[in-house]
């Protein structure tokens, strides 16, 4: 399709490119740090990044939103939280320039992106807690289930 | 029957483990069972790498036919490579869905 | 107007459906959208088995333990590294792909061709790889027990370090046979023929005390619960 001009910058014009075959490649390096980064992240496994950052909060109305708003950082792993993190950037990076939705109307952009989101995020949501529930009945109950 | 349980309970816990809950032998894995732990690790091990493989060989296939395609001309006739840019969306979407699968099931 | 496929279409006006407002011909629109639905049916897997793993979280397989194998090296545990390996092809072959497009706007035929060519190598490189890995999965490499309730118990020396039960199991002559379709009944089956059986790693067990088991519950550390061969267990 489209003659319409690409954009050469990355990191919100931060990072300007000649070409587009030197936008890709650059675009390539940076997805490959990532990986080396999790990977080495996944080998080594340090210490300090394997307890949540914070505790959860008791007591009280404001305490169960605090929880939740938190959530990421009271109930996850900081190295795991990191992992989905650089996930979601190498996501970003290859729908953006490799599949050039940068090049893209905002309309279309939208129509995938939000839709895609919006969805993905609600069943996620809705599938680990009703597993976390179900974690706690089999913790919680008075059956024995190692044997 | 007391003295069954306190008997039982004199001896080793790895011992006791062997002798009163085990009952076969896994060796590596398959649907039904793997030696790696609960059996829902292996299924949908095998199910979600199974399936993102599909779409990979899907892919090759479909990279294959578009290659022919190119060599003979196919694109230069039409004038427009637009054939190539609907594969490579399909084709970045495989790369896109493996960086999911690579941290799901490896990294978390 | 661009030039797209669909010639006839853009000759139509806006009434005749040659009107485009999100500057996307209709073939590369119907391939976003069915991007979008794919990435929700694999959504809906990841999520199903976030499901589960959250279900059983205190008895999860640690999948570093598991996938420590490298082609041609044998018995060196490189856990991560295979996988790595895979991304980087996928991700490699995904430049190709891009470059082969941005020839194709172009109009380069013969760049085109090659990086096709190369990108269909690079698929075929991961499709092999994950064969590979498929295959070594299956295979596995130092057996266990299951229970009665259906969880794995492993085998661990003193150290630590896991014991393939083939390395201690003491071999019985038994005249047990497999139960197949052909010598029993039709419509059940037996369990599978392993190269040991229980009776004889049992034994094994018993015979060596630097043996311990490891259940595949995980402790408050994340690490699985070793049980030892000199404390009490206790009943509960």
């Amino acid at each position: 399709m489209g003659h319409h001009e690409h954009s050469l910058a990355i990191f919100r014009g931060r990072l300007k490119f000649k070409s587009i075959e030197q936008k890709i490649w650059g675009v390539f390096i940076f997805l490959s740090i990532i990986t080396i980064v999790e990977v080495i992240f996944g080998i080594i496994k340090p210490q300090s990044l394997m307890v949540p950052f914070m505790s959860s909060f008791e007591g009280g109305f404001m305490a169960t939103m605090a929880n939740i708003f938190l959530s990421p950082f009271i109930f996850m792993k900081p190295l795991n939280l990191i992992f989905i993190v650089l996930t979601i950037v190498k996501a970003y990076y290859i729908t953006w320039d490799f599949m050039h939705m940068r090049d893209e109307t905002k309309a279309l952009r939208r129509m995938v992106v939000w839709t895609a989101i919006f969805l993905i995020c609600y069943l996620i949501l809705i599938l680990l807690v009703e597993g976390d529930y179900i974690f706690e009945v089999y913790k919680n109950n008075y059956v024995k289930f190692d044997f | 029957m007391k003295m069954g349980i306190q008997r039982f309970s004199q001896e080793k816990a790895s011992i006791a483990k062997i002798k009163k809950d085990g009952k076969l032998v896994v060796e590596g894995a398959n649907l039904k069972r793997n030696e790696y732990g609960h059996p829902l690790f292996a299924d949908f091990f095998f199910f979600i790498t199974g399936f993102h493989g599909f779409h990979v060989f899907s892919g090759v296939l479909i990279n294959i036919i578009i290659f022919f395609n190119v060599v003979i001309g196919t694109y230069e006739r039409r004038k427009s490579y637009e054939m190539v840019e609907k594969v490579g969306l399909y084709w970045h979407f495989v790369d896109l869905v493996w960086v999911f699968v690579f941290t799901f099931f490896y990294l978390v | 107007m661009e030039t797209t496929v669909a010639t006839t279409a853009s000759q139509g006006g806006v009434w005749g459906g040659g009107n485009q407002p999100l500057r996307a011909s209709y073939g590369k629109m119907m391939m976003w959208f069915f991007i979008v639905s794919d990435a929700l049916t694999f959504s809906g897997f990841l999520a199903a088995y976030g499901f589960s793993r959250f279900k059983f979280v205190d008895a999860w397989p640690i999948a570093d333990e598991v996938f420590t194998h490298f082609p041609f090296l044998h018995g060196v545990p490189a856990p991560m590294f295979y996988v790595a390996f895979m991304t980087f092809i996928l991700i490699f072959s995904s430049v190709t792909m891009v470059l082969a497009v941005d020839a194709g706007h172009k109009m380069k035929q013969s760049k085109v061709a090659m990086y096709m060519f190369l990108t269909i190598i690079g698929g075929a490189i991961f499709v092999g790889s994950q064969a590979w890995e498929w295959a070594t999965f299956i295979k596995g490499e130092y057996g266990a027990v299951e229970t009665k309730g259906g969880k794995i118990l492993q085998f661990l020396d003193t150290e630590g370090n896991r014991v393939a039960i083939g390395s201690f199991a003491e071999s019985m002559h038994t005249t047990a046979t497999v139960h197949e379709p052909s010598n029993g009944i039709w419509f059940m089956s037996g369990n599978d023929q392993t190269s040991y059986n229980f009776e004889e790693v049992k034994a094994g067990f018993l015979a060596n005390d630097n043996l311990l088991i490891r259940t595949q519950y995980l402790d408050e550390n994340g690490h699985p619960t070793v049980l030892s061969r000199e404390g009490f267990y206790c009943k509960n």
